[in-house]
């Protein structure tokens, strides 16, 4: 098991103050400013205080060794022009975070100047136990905090309730407390149909813009409507075939021969990444590998 | 001067024309009624009738011979008026007492049809299904019903070429198939490729050409079908009341269209046999008339004419099926306006769709 703790050291040991990793895609990433030895969070943004850092490595750690699976924490100052499942994919990628074969774990990445946040699942551990409806839901119990710029809070709510969902993955919670928690998540996937004020306020599209997109799209659709009232004005056209004068029955073949002639084959590899990455929307991409990612703004 | 044929009542020597509600002749003074088929020998003895020989001395300016080579002068026998009518005019009326008259040489020797469907529908219910054309028309100037003046209706027999032939073809067809499956992460698409040969035959029976040059094409195949049921051969009695024009296009020079119409007929009777495939292309076809023999016919139509801020509309309706057709003027500014509407419900649509669908 690779651990952030593992991989500041070596920063460290290399007397660099900062580290830069080429991600798949090009992105450079620049972590710097460890102040801590306990690595399960990363406050590249400085948001939180030295103390409140120290406190929520404390309890991340707990429960990543607890669970055996990685619950993390990154806050950057700018993620520059990546995406935030991209940059998110490449931290946890290029540090080697996660337990197991499977390096399960849970990345919760902060981008101030974006105010892009990001939920990065890797592992079936993680996958199973966060699905993407408990990713909205975990959104909702941190969110607010988090949009409210109480990190701390938000960051400790995260951190609980990621670890109420790792146990209840893995039945380990008491009989109250699994009940409150699929209560709570029931209430809120029914309540998820009228979406928090802060949601949809921030999340959906701008009026004007939706409204200048959808009288270009209804003057181009109403030439269909028009366009019918139009052609009934005009009834003259000439016969294209001489189908109603075709004797019945008179139809006959001599030969009917299907002869196969060659085949060909080709191949690609499947890509299966989906991103709606419009706007203040939240969106999912999905990889056929071993991980998923739900992100949006705060 | 050429020949005229009118039928003449026997009881009251009034004008007998056809009528199409009762299928039979009909006087319209005294509205005794006649059997077509009785009128036939009537027909055949009026036939027999020499020419009168009138010998008038003509002016001396005459019209050139250019002039007169598409044109021929009658002479009504009710009031003697002189009826000048182009050369394929076969049924008319005389313009001075209105008789209706029938121009028998344009329909003598080998110009006589073959067939003839008589009228079904009166005037009335030509006026009718124009009214009816009318109506419902949301783009139609308002004025354009109100103010549009009825012209003329008249009931044309329109000189129709039928073809019949026994068509066989060859037609070789290239087709794919299309299979895909996934292994692993990668995907693979094994497209097949067939060659389809078909030959056999298909029969055509009666496809109508116009054969008129006043009458157009596209407003002739407009009002199709006419039925085969109601055929009956040719009388000239059939014609009393209407107007008549004999072919000025024969049945060599109408025969591409009606070919035209049988390729694409069999063409498409062809490809319907290729089944199971995901494209079909044609490569090669290959069609053989036998037994190709053309009848010649007479079709009843209306015709109605209007005009509207200067412009003619003319509209023809099926005498047989009634089937009505014309193009009609758009008001652009009804246009708009319903444009309008439309972009406005188009546009609610979309803004609810995007807002909290699509974009969300």
């Amino acid at each position: 098991m690779k651990r952030f703790l593992t991989l500041f050291l070596s920063v460290l040991l290399i007397g660099c103050l900062s580290l830069s990793v080429f991600a798949e895609d090009g992105l450079t990433i620049q972590i710097t400013g460890m102040e801590s030895d306990a690595a399960y969070v990363v406050d590249n943004a400085n948001i939180l205080s030295d103390s409140e850092e120290a406190d929520l490595n404390r309890l991340a750690a707990e429960i990543s060794q607890r669970q055996q699976c990685d619950v993390l924490i990154l806050t950057e100052n700018s993620i520059g022009t990546s995406t935030p499942d991209a940059y998110a994919e490449s931290c946890y990628e290029a540090y080697g975070c996660g337990y197991g074969e499977e390096r399960s774990g849970i990345l919760f990445l902060l981008s101030m100047a974006q105010r892009d946040w990001c939920l990065y699942r890797q592992g079936e551990t993680a996958r199973q136990a966060i699905s993407f409806n408990e990713t909205d839901y975990l959104w909702s119990k941190c969110g607010a905090d988090i949009s409210g710029g109480n990190y701390f809070s938000g960051f400790r709510t995260y951190l609980n309730t990621a670890d109420t969902m790792l146990s209840a993955y893995h039945g380990t919670l008491d009989e109250a407390s699994r009940k409150a928690y699929q209560d709570g998540l029931e209430t809120f996937l029914i309540g998820s149909e009228n979406p928090s004020p802060v949601r949809t306020v921030r999340e959906r599209p701008g009026i004007v813009k939706t409204t200048i997109i959808a009288l270009i799209v209804g003057f181009l659709l109403a030439f269909l409507f028009s366009g019918s009232l139009r052609s009934q004005l005009k009834s003259v056209r000439m016969k294209y075939n001489a189908a109603s004068y075709r004797r019945p029955d008179s139809m006959h073949l001599e030969v009917n021969r299907d002869i196969y002639l060659y085949a060909n084959t080709t191949s690609r590899v499947i890509e299966t990444q989906r991103t709606g990455g419009n706007g203040g929307s939240p969106h999912v991409t999905t990889s056929t590998v071993t991980h998923d990612s739900t992100s949006g703004k705060f | 001067m050429a020949n005229i044929l009118e039928y003449k009542c026997p009881c009251c020597s009034g004008i007998i024309e056809f009528d199409s509600g009762t299928q039979k002749m009909k006087c319209p003074y005294c509205e005794t009624t006649f059997d077509p088929s009785a009128l036939l020998e009537m027909d055949e003895a009026l036939n027999q009738q020499k020419p009168d020989q009138l010998e008038w001395e003509t002016p001396q300016e005459q019209f050139s011979e250019a002039e007169t080579s598409g044109m021929n002068v009658y002479s009504c026998k009710s009031c003697g008026g002189e009826i000048i009518a182009d050369a394929t005019t076969g049924a008319t009326h005389c313009p001075f007492c209105g008789n209706p008259v029938v121009l028998t040489s344009a329909f003598s020797g080998a110009l006589k049809p073959d067939l003839i469907i008589p009228f079904k529908l009166s005037k009335e219910d030509a006026k009718a299904a124009l009214k009816k054309h009318m109506s419902g028309k949301k783009l139609l100037p308002r004025l354009f019903s109100k103010e549009s003046h009825l012209d003329e209706v008249k009931g044309v027999y329109v000189p129709f070429w039928l073809y019949g032939a026994d068509v066989d073809a060859d037609y070789n067809f290239k087709a794919t198939q299309v299979r895909r499956w996934r292994s692993g992460d990668r995907e693979f698409t094994e497209t097949t490729y067939f060659r389809l040969e078909r030959s056999g035959g298909l029969s055509f029976d009666d496809v109508p050409v116009d054969g008129s040059t006043k009458m157009d094409d596209a407003m002739m195949e407009s009002i199709e079908p006419f039925e085969m049921k109601d055929v009956v051969p040719f009388q000239t009695a059939y014609l009393s009341g209407y107007y008549a024009d004999k072919y000025d296009v024969d049945a060599k020079q109408s025969m591409e269209r009606a070919n035209t119409r049988i390729k694409n007929s069999t063409q498409e009777a062809f490809a319907a046999t290729v089944a199971g495939y995901g494209a079909v292309t044609t490569e090669s076809s290959s069609l053989r008339v036998h037994n190709g023999k053309a009848k010649y016919a007479m079709y009843p139509v209306w015709l109605l004419t209007t005009n509207y801020e200067g412009n003619t509309y003319q509209f023809a309706m099926n005498g047989q099926t009634g089937k009505f057709v014309g193009d009609m003027p758009v008001d652009k500014k009804l246009f708009w306006k319903w444009h309008l509407i439309y972009t406005a419900i188009c546009g609610g649509v979309s803004w609810l769709l995007l807002y909290f669908f699509l974009l969300h």
